[in-house]
Order: C-alpha cells, then sequence, then structure tokens
C-alpha cells in the first residue's frame, strides 16, 4: 500500500475531504498534514480505508466511518466516529466530548481521557479509554461496550445504571 | 452556538491582533455580531470610554448632552472624543475623560440618554469595541489588530435569546464597575427573575441580551464581599441555564462553567501567557505548535488566570 500525504491546511474542508475520499479509492495509505485542528476531517470514509492524521483534529473526525481504520497522532475534539458503522478509530491523546456519539458498530480506542458524555446514545460497537471517560457517559446509550480502564470516576455513580458495578477507581470496568 | 476567546500576554503586546485570530477562527459559531474587549495600558487617572450612538445624524447633539452630564459629575472630555461612523445608523464613540467624582452617579445620570448613546465600556484600561458582522468585518472598521494592551476577550454570536443589535453583542461591560467585562456562551434561562432582583438595589441593564446579567452578577457578588473564584464557583448554583463565560478585569481573566458541561473551553498555557477559545482550531492560531491543549469539558469548573503576577481582584 503506497503512501500518499495530503496537505490539511486551509482550504474548504469538502475539498480535504474529496482528495482524501480519492486517495483511498485508490487504494493508497493516507496521511493528512497541517490539520489545524479543523473540524469535519475524514468523514464518511470508505471500508479498508487507511487514514493517519498528523497532530490534533476538531470535531466529528471519522464519522459515518462505514469500515476505515483511523488514526489520530494527538487529541480529538467532540464526537470522534459519531454515528459510524463499522472500522476502528485510534486516538492518542485526549479525546473530547461524546466520543463514538450514536455509534452502531466498530471500535474507538483512545489512548489518553474522554471528554463528557463518552458514547452518548451509542447502539453497539466498543469504546475502549486507557484514561478516565468524562461525566456522563453511556447518557442515552442503547447498547455497545465502555471499557474505562483508568475509571469513571463521579461519571456514572449519579447514573441510574451504576448499580451494575461501575463505580471509580478500579482498574478494569466494563460496562454491560 | 456562540464562540468565546481570552488571551493573556506577559507584557503589553499586540493583544487586539490575537483576538481578531480567535475570533476569526470561529467565526462560524456566529457572525450575527463581533466584540471585543481589550485591556491596554492602563492610565492612572481619567477614564477611556467606548459608546455607541443609535442615530448618527444626532451625533453632534448627543455629545453635547453626554459632556453637559460629565461637567455636572466634576468631569469633562480630555481629548477630543473620535467616531467611527459608517452606512449603518449608529456609530461608535471613543471618549477620554477625566475622573467623575462619583463613577456609579455619573453612570446613572449618563444612562438617561442611554436611548440615544450608550456607555458601553468604562475603565482605566478596558476598551469595548462591538458591533454586528463578522469579527473580519468588525475589527476591520475599528482597527481592533492594532490594539495594543496585556489581555482581553472576544466574542461570535449567534444571538439566541434576544435580538441581533449593535447594542446587543458582546462583550458586555459590567455596569457601572469600571474595567469589567463579560463574553459568554449559551443561554441563561432564569436572567429576567435576576435581573429584577439586582435593579432593586439599583443596578441598570440597558439591552434585553441574557449575558448582561452575568457581568454585573458577578461584580455584585464580589462587592458584598466574595473573593473572585467564590462568586464564579457560587455563580454556577445560583444561575440558571448553560453557559461557559469568561470575566475579566484588569487583573485577569476567569471562567466558570454550569452544571451540565454544555460549552467547551479550550486553552494553551505557556510560559505565563494563555490563549482561551470554545474551540482547539482557535488557539492553535496562537500556538501551532506542540503546545499541549487542556480541554475544560467537564462540568461545574472555575478557574482564574492572573496577568505577569497580579491576581484577579474585580
Amino acid at each position: 500500500m503506497s503512501e500518499v500525504v495530503i496537505e490539511a491546511g486551509k482550504r474548504h474542508i469538502k475539498e480535504i475531504n474529496e482528495d482524501i475520499q480519492a486517495a483511498c479509492a485508490a487504494g493508497h495509505k493516507v496521511i493528512v498534514r497541517n490539520t489545524l485542528s479543523r473540524h469535519n476531517l475524514g468523514v464518511g470514509l470508505p471500508a479498508n480505508a487507511n487514514v493517519h492524521f498528523e497532530g490534533s483534529v476538531g470535531y466529528y473526525c471519522g464519522g459515518l466511518n462505514v469500515g476505515a481504520t483511523v488514526t489520530v497522532e494527538r487529541n480529538a475534539g467532540w464526537a470522534v466516529g459519531e454515528g459510524m458503522r463499522n472500522g476502528h478509530i485510534t486516538v492518542g491523546g485526549y479525546a473530547g466530548m461524546s466520543v463514538g456519539a450514536a455509534m452502531i458498530s466498530g471500535t474507538i480506542h483512545v489512548k489518553g481521557d474522554s471528554g463528557p458524555r463518552c458514547g452518548v446514545a451509542m447502539k453497539g460497537g466498543n469504546i475502549v479509554v486507557e484514561g478516565r471517560i468524562g461525566y456522563q457517559s453511556g447518557f442515552m446509550a442503547h447498547s455497545g461496550k465502555i471499557i474505562a480502564i483508568g475509571g469513571a470516576g463521579h461519571s456514572l455513580r449519579r447514573c441510574p445504571v451504576a448499580g451494575r458495578g461501575v463505580g471509580g477507581g478500579s482498574r478494569r470496568q466494563p460496562w454491560r | 452556538m456562540c464562540g468565546i476567546a481570552g488571551r493573556i500576554l506577559n507584557s503589553a503586546g499586540r493583544v487586539g491582533n490575537d483576538l481578531v485570530e480567535l475570533m476569526d477562527a470561529q467565526e462560524h459559531r456566529g457572525a450575527d455580531s463581533t466584540g471585543f474587549a481589550v485591556y491596554g495600558i492602563p492610565r492612572d487617572t481619567g477614564y477611556v470610554l467606548r459608546g455607541m450612538g443609535f442615530d448618527k445624524s444626532r451625533l453632534g447633539k448627543d455629545m453635547d448632552e453626554f459632556q453637559e452630564i460629565l461637567k455636572a459629575h466634576g468631569s469633562d472630555f480630555s481629548e477630543d472624543p473620535s467616531f467611527v461612523v459608517d452606512d449603518h445608523a449608529h456609530y461608535s464613540a471613543r471618549i477620554i475623560i477625566n475622573d467623575p467624582k462619583d463613577i456609579a452617579r455619573w453612570i446613572r445620570d449618563a444612562d438617561q440618554i442611554c436611548g440615544n448613546f450608550e456607555v458601553q465600556s468604562c475603565g482605566r484600561s478596558l476598551e469595548i469595541i462591538k458591533d454586528i458582522g463578522g469579527s473580519t468585518a468588525v475589527a476591520d472598521k475599528h482597527g481592533v489588530r492594532d490594539m495594543i494592551g496585556t489581555h482581553g476577550l472576544g466574542h461570535a454570536r449567534l444571538a439566541t435569546e434576544s435580538s441581533v443589535l449593535p447594542n446587543a453583542s458582546h462583550p458586555f461591560w459590567a455596569r457601572p464597575f469600571p474595567d469589567v467585562a463579560i463574553v459568554h456562551n449559551g443561554q441563561i434561562t432564569d436572567y429576567y427573575t435576576w435581573r429584577d432582583r439586582l435593579r432593586r438595589k439599583g443596578y441598570r441593564f440597558l439591552t434585553e441580551n441574557d449575558s448582561e446579567l452575568i457581568a454585573v452578577w458577578v461584580s455584585d457578588q464580589i462587592a458584598s464581599g466574595l473573593s473572585p473564584i467564590a462568586a464564579l464557583k457560587k455563580s454556577i448554583t445560583s444561575i440558571d441555564g448553560v453557559f461557559t463565560f469568561m470575566i475579566a478585569d484588569q487583573d485577569g481573566i476567569g471562567f466558570a462553567k454550569d452544571r451540565f458541561a454544555m460549552k467547551p473551553l479550550v486553552v494553551i498555557e505557556e510560559n505565563g501567557e494563555m490563549a482561551a477559545a470554545t474551540e482547539e482550531q482557535a488557539v492553535r492560531r496562537i500556538y501551532a505548535g506542540e503546545s499541549d491543549v487542556i480541554n475544560h469539558d467537564g462540568p461545574s469548573l472555575t478557574g482564574i488566570w492572573g496577568v505577569g503576577n497580579r491576581s484577579l481582584a474585580a
């Protein structure tokens, strides 16, 4: 798989995403540079695509993913992988509010902490956070797994499902 | 939606330019109006005022009336006022005055002509510039990029609770407290109730904007004896609604976030300087490189950043 480098910069997001889509369709591994923490990077990626974002990304990165492998070097803003149906997203640092919002399947792996409402309204799939998950995580979730290795802190204690064994402090906290 | 920003420098520099960059990167969050609060080099005496007249054909008359009220309070223009006039009906004014005998009494009288001319900031160093339109348009019209200072606030408004009017733009001055300004992202739901309570204590509100309440509420708490951080903490359980707001005075910038963690705040601090904004892509305009971002994503958060070694003492 040959690599293609795409410069994000201040170009219109549609243009950047079209470049990413075209490179993925041609079978290349894509590296996106100079992201400037822009929103909507890599939304709607096709199955089998492989995209790496250098630095940090803004909101909705990798959203509506149907099977791509996405890696973010540093942080992701709100709702990384929102509504994804399949695929694998890895965030190297911190992932902001609403990780995997309404996701249906696939896996999101966050190496740092996540913000509040992690897995909000999720309907399936897995979210693995190596650090702590934020306040109100799993809010309105129907199904799926959130594994918070660093703990849930106050996140789930006030939540009706807290009785299912999700409190702060223990090493591994599977939910459901 | 709205976008907010704050910036602190170690010493006086191009803070206006940084604030314009921070707001330009967030213009998509709201371009109904844009505003800036810039803390310039403080004066030992005298105040700098920023204000807005609503009918430019009355400019001369407004200024005569305004000057007359100043004189009645032992003050006067200490320089010729400067004006920004364009195709809109309203105009903007920058006025330097000598110290009135009592700021609160003077502004109470000056507000009697607020239907024609409204004072929008008063301070030894604070200047609030606000207007309708996006950040570039407002910054170009008012020369914000060239403003020198130590710190400041920025705001991009998407109007929700009240009309799009030039004077309903942020930041808001904490009338009558000199040098105190706020920007707010969110909606306050009990502002009518709170404004009534504060009006009974003698405060005056000039717009229908919900955010104007916050500036006065926090300042009133501090005037009643609370420390700035205690006042910010109290706001979380006292004011109802959705908010992340930043409040500034001559000594620094503080923030508070509601109990539901609805509105973000992203901060980069480096070598005693700081940039804060609603979105990371804005602070990256200031710190493009490897600086670590702090995401204040949780609920019920407060914090204060001082300018240099000063602490916030609103």
